[in-house]
């Protein structure tokens, strides 16, 4: 028997119902395969959900850490100098210069200290009197 | 309505496990079908069948967008990696489709006669045939599965259609 060759949209739905009609797997064993499946698949997630958990765990230590340590920083570091101040002048204003005081001396001690050369040049310094009357 | 998208979805977000059995039972028939077509053993496609949706349901949440073009995908490319391992031909299922080498005597039925022919053509054409004509996938689908662009995908079906035209024609 001489088949002739087909059109192509014959040829395309030969194809299906060539395929279509190989026998089919056994049914028992697709059951078995669906039940082995099921497991596995429902372990799967349930692992999968833990990870994510633990993933969620560590997520959550880390930032906590770093909030601490932000809030923390300025007791762990130095302390450090602050800058000076600087005050700007207004335009126009006069300039106040700050009036130095001569520093306070002590007269007496200095006398006091300059005594024995003062002394042996003049005779009349009444301190030098009192200490030769000693 | 059977939409395996739907399901997939309803799997991925809810954990529904039925969803994703009923996905499984539409779909094992001809995808076990289609191993043998392809050449693996029956036992053989039992384990391919088992490990193919295994490894879907492992990665199908990712992107379920095309969820039958990527499961024969992942079963083809498991096919492929069997039959490198083993180093030798594939055995072949143990249906009416027994020809390694197809027979170039015309049979008297049509049916049987397209498989030889089918057989004839490479491995990637096989595929790119029986993906589309025979388990229906669209030509955008197929390019995703298979990593072509679409328009590649619709040349070669259609020159893998005219070849079997041309391998019919030899054989009247």
């Amino acid at each position: 028997m001489n088949i002739t060759c087909p059109t192509e949209d014959r040829l395309k739905s030969l194809i299906m119902e060539a395929f279509d009609e190989l026998p089919a797997p056994d049914p028992a064993h697709i059951e078995q395969i669906a039940s082995t499946l099921a497991n596995k698949t429902k372990k799967q997630r349930n692992q999968g959900r833990k990870h994510r958990q633990h993933w969620l765990f560590w997520v959550l230590l880390g930032g906590s850490m770093t909030a601490a340590a932000w809030w923390g920083s300025s007791y762990l570091l130095p302390k450090q100098a602050k800058p000076p101040v600087q005050i700007e002048l207004e335009k126009g204003a006069p300039e106040v210069k700050p009036v130095l005081k001569e520093p306070f001396r002590n007269n007496a001690t200095e006398l006091h200290e300059q005594a024995p050369t003062q002394g042996s040049s003049s005779k009349t310094s009444p301190i030098i009197d009192k200490r030769e009357q000693y | 309505m059977f939409d395996p998208v739907a399901l997939l979805k309803a799997f991925c977000r809810d954990n529904d496990q039925a969803a994703f059995q009923r996905f499984y039972r539409s779909q094992s028939d001809r995808l076990w079908r289609f191993l043998c077509a392809r050449g693996a053993g029956t036992e053989h496609a039992y384990d391919l069948l088992a490990e193919a949706f295994l490894k879907f349901s492992q990665n199908i949440c990712k992107d379920p967008r095309a969820p039958v073009a990527f499961l024969y995908r992942i079963a083809i490319n498991l096919h492929i990696d069997s039959f490198r391992r083993q180093q030798a031909r594939p055995e072949t299922c143990n249906t009416e489709v027994t020809e390694t080498s197809p027979d170039p005597v015309m049979p008297t039925d049509e049916r049987e006669f397209v498989r030889r022919l089918v057989k004839r053509l490479p491995q990637d054409e096989q595929n790119l045939l029986l993906m589309r004509y025979w388990i229906g996938l669209t030509h955008r689908e197929i390019a995703e599965s298979i990593d072509l662009p679409e328009g590649t995908v619709r040349r070669q079906a259609a020159a893998s259609l005219k070849k079997l035209r041309q391998y019919w024609q030899e054989n009247e």
